[in-house]
């Protein structure tokens, strides 16, 4: 029970999260599903977060929840990170007929 | 100074006249005018230190140095002597007479192109002559063949006249390419035996001897040179195989005929010839190709000219007669007297072709000769101008034709009998086709009523003028027994080692007796057949169909050329392309694989070197794809590489 309760399970976990974001993020063509994947990455930052706060050995008095207090950050970030991206989205969907990022190329020189 | 400005007044004005005489007439033909005035000025003020000083020292002037390398530089430089003297003189001379009557001629809105390109063939033809080496010859040399292109197809509305000029183009090309390769074979013995980068006539004929000893295919090099250079002359002097292009020619403006494919630029092989003689007259098997290739011209087209019915047809091919009297006598080694040939035939043909514009300018634009006639009344000053052209050309006493032929006729004499002969058959014909023309044209029973048109007075002024040339220019070289003057002789006689004939008095008498009775035959000849109307063409076209239309075909050369050079046929005649003449699948057959070696050797070539950059560009391209995943992928790709090597660094696997 201790074994599967420490911080490497957790930057495991964490890790895991970061790395199926990323690759949702480099393979999907979906712009939904790409910002889905960047949500992914926050997440697995912020049980980095969580997880290094928690678990950490000596802690200056008043500064014990720094870490949960950035993951809190996150998700607030994260929930406006979304609404810009998803507002993008719909204004390129309507300029472009399409989701498909692959398609929205218009800049290209 | 003086020497460069000869070339430059009509230069100059030939570029201002392009910039400014198109909207304003006036300018042009002003300016066209006093250039070549300018220009034969000086022509006359820098000649005459001849006579002053009596030296026939040429006077030189550095242009500039092409230098190719510091140590190999070829000098630019203009040099005037007493054979370029002639020629500039006869270039300006002309040139001008040209000029002023062409005021009269042409319409008032061509002024600006017209006078454009005919100073720009002045000067360039001033440039041919003036140059003391081969090369700038040859710019002068291909410079003329341009303007004689631009001035043939000056009519360009007409594709008839485009493809007359492109022809003309075309069939010089294949002159130049023996002139050039003539060139690089001089410049490569010059090098490789003296270390002398040079082109200079003067150097060919101080290193004659290295031309002589060297041989290649059996023949010594002179040789091979003189007929590399012969390939040259007759394309731009018209003769037998090349000659094809100077009865198109007439395409062209009539003034345009008279100075440039009758006067100045056809005799440019001729001048060549004369410059080169020092070359020629050591290669006697190349002297006996230019003597054949002379009289079979000469009579060549003296023959055809009998049955056009293009009165400037029959003009054109008397001038390819006429100079292939001029290379029969340079044949001969006779050179001073084919440059005397040269002058006198400058004077009297400028004068029938200019007498031809009068006519087809009162009869409108109309060039038939069946249907003119009975033009002495409404041209009477044509009629007289006409008259003392046509006795120059048969060489009637005291016409300056008679002293020139009677020359040439007695050097060819003294050289070999049998082509003496036919040069005097020649003399016949040549008496017999112009008297023709003369009498279709002016007698010739029908009455035309032209619309009255007066010739202006700047079209009378020059054939006056050159009236007075064709008949006084002979006596600067008489025979013995008509007081013996021989000013023109002396003054070539630095250039030429010609053996003179020494004749005795009376046979020299005999010789002229003769030629005069020929002319004369073919004269009364000519008035017998033709004062009526061209009754005896329509009995020889009846009688002799084949005959006749041998010679109206020009001895069926045009189509040879036609049915094996030109894959398409001529234009005129499209049945005979239908034809699958060996020749013809032979040269589809060449052409076919040089378009495969074209295809895949040459473009195969650059397509090759333009695919490396492209396969190049296309994998850096890759990297910029405008797709921010690309990017991203990138990225991702880099942070690991990068992360993999700091492990690698932190557990000291590395150092």
């Amino acid at each position: 029970m201790n074994q599967l309760f420490c911080l490497e399970s957790y930057l495991v976990i964490s890790s895991f999260l970061f790395v199926i974001g990323l690759i949702i993020v480099l393979t999907k063509n979906n712009a939904i599903q790409i910002i889905i994947g960047i949500e992914l990455i926050f997440n697995a930052a912020a049980l980095n977060f969580v997880a290094f706060s928690y678990f950490r050995p000596h802690v200056t008095e008043g500064m014990q929840l720094s870490g949960q207090i950035f993951a809190i950050f996150v998700i607030v970030i994260a929930a406006a990170d979304a609404c810009a991206a998803l507002a993008i989205i719909l204004s390129l969907f309507r300029v472009f007929k399409t989701t498909r990022i692959q398609n929205i190329n218009r800049l290209r020189g | 100074m003086n020497l460069l400005s000869i070339v430059l007044y009509p230069l100059i004005s030939s570029l201002l006249i392009r910039m400014w005489g198109g909207k304003n007439p006036k300018l042009a033909g002003w300016l066209g005018c006093v250039s070549i005035v300018l220009s034969f000025v000086v022509t006359v003020k820098v000649g005459l230190h001849f006579f002053i000083n009596s030296s026939l020292e040429p006077i030189s002037h550095n242009l500039l140095t092409w230098a190719i390398l510091p140590s190999h530089a070829i000098l630019f430089s203009l040099k005037m002597d007493v054979l370029s003297f002639v020629m500039s003189l006869l270039i300006t001379g002309v040139g001008l007479l040209i000029h002023i009557y062409s005021l009269g001629y042409m319409k008032k809105k061509e002024y600006g192109r017209y006078f454009s390109y005919l100073n720009l063939f002045i000067a360039l033809m001033l440039l041919l002559v003036l140059s003391d080496q081969l090369l700038m010859m040859f710019i002068g040399w291909e410079g003329v063949g341009f303007c004689s292109f631009l001035l043939i197809g000056f009519h360009f509305e007409s594709h008839k006249n485009m493809n007359a000029a492109k022809k003309a183009f075309v069939v010089n090309r294949i002159g130049d390419l023996g002139i050039f390769l003539a060139m690089m074979i001089i410049l490569a013995v010059l090098v490789q035996e003296k270390q002398l980068w040079s082109l200079a006539f003067e150097d060919i004929r101080t290193h004659l001897d290295l031309f002589l000893t060297k041989s290649i295919f059996g023949m010594s090099l002179a040789t091979v040179l003189c007929l590399l250079l012969f390939i040259g002359v007759c394309g731009k002097s018209a003769q037998l195989p090349l000659y094809i292009w100077l009865p198109d020619a007439m395409a062209g403006p009539t003034p345009v005929s008279a100075l440039i494919h009758a006067a100045s630029m056809v005799t440019a092989g001729i001048y060549l010839m004369c410059r080169l003689s020092f070359l020629f007259d050591v290669s006697h098997f190349a002297s006996e190709v230019v003597m054949w290739v002379g009289i079979i011209t000469a009579l060549f087209g003296s023959t055809v000219a009998i049955f056009q019915r293009d009165i400037k047809k029959v003009l054109a091919f008397s001038t390819v007669s006429q100079l292939g009297y001029m290379t029969l006598a340079c044949g001969v080694g006779a050179y001073a007297v084919a440059m005397f040939h040269v002058v006198v035939h400058g004077a009297f043909k400028a004068l029938l072709f200019l007498c031809a514009g009068a006519v087809i300018k009162a009869s409108q634009g109309n060039q038939d000769v069946y249907q003119m006639g009975g033009l002495y009344k409404d041209l009477p000053w044509t009629h007289a101008m006409f008259w003392v052209g046509a006795l120059s050309l048969s060489g009637f006493f005291p016409f300056a034709g008679f002293f020139s032929k009677d020359l040439i006729l007695s050097h060819v004499h003294e050289h070999h009998l049998f082509v003496f002969v036919l040069a005097m058959i020649g003399v016949l014909l040549t008496s017999f086709y112009i008297f023709r023309l003369l009498y279709l044209v002016f007698y010739s029973g029908k009455k035309r009523d032209l619309p009255g048109y007066i010739t202006p007075w700047v079209m009378k002024a020059p054939m006056i003028v050159l009236a007075f040339l064709a008949i006084a220019l002979g006596f600067l070289w008489t025979p013995s027994f008509l007081g013996s003057i021989d000013l023109f002789p002396q003054w070539m006689s630095s250039l030429y080692m010609i053996p003179f004939s020494t004749h005795s008095l009376w046979f020299e008498i005999g010789l002229s007796l003769l030629a005069l009775l020929f002319s004369a035959v073919g004269l009364i000849a000519a008035r017998k057949l033709f004062v009526h109307g061209p009754i005896a063409d329509q009995w020889i076209k009846e009688k002799f169909p084949k005959l006749y239309q041998l010679l109206l075909h020009q001895y069926y050369i045009e189509e040879f050329y036609y049915k094996t050079f030109v894959h398409d046929g001529p234009p005129s005649n499209r049945k005979l392309s239908q034809d699958t003449a060996f020749t013809n699948s032979l040269f589809h057959f060449i052409s076919v694989i040089k378009g495969m070696f074209d295809r895949y050797v040459i473009d195969g070539l650059v397509h090759w070197f333009a695919w490396i950059p492209q396969f190049l560009g296309s994998i850096y391209a890759r990297i910029q794809d405008g797709q921010i995943q690309t990017y991203i992928r990138w990225i991702t790709m880099a942070s690991l590489i990068v992360l993999f090597y700091w492990f690698l660094w932190v557990s000291g696997m590395i150092a």
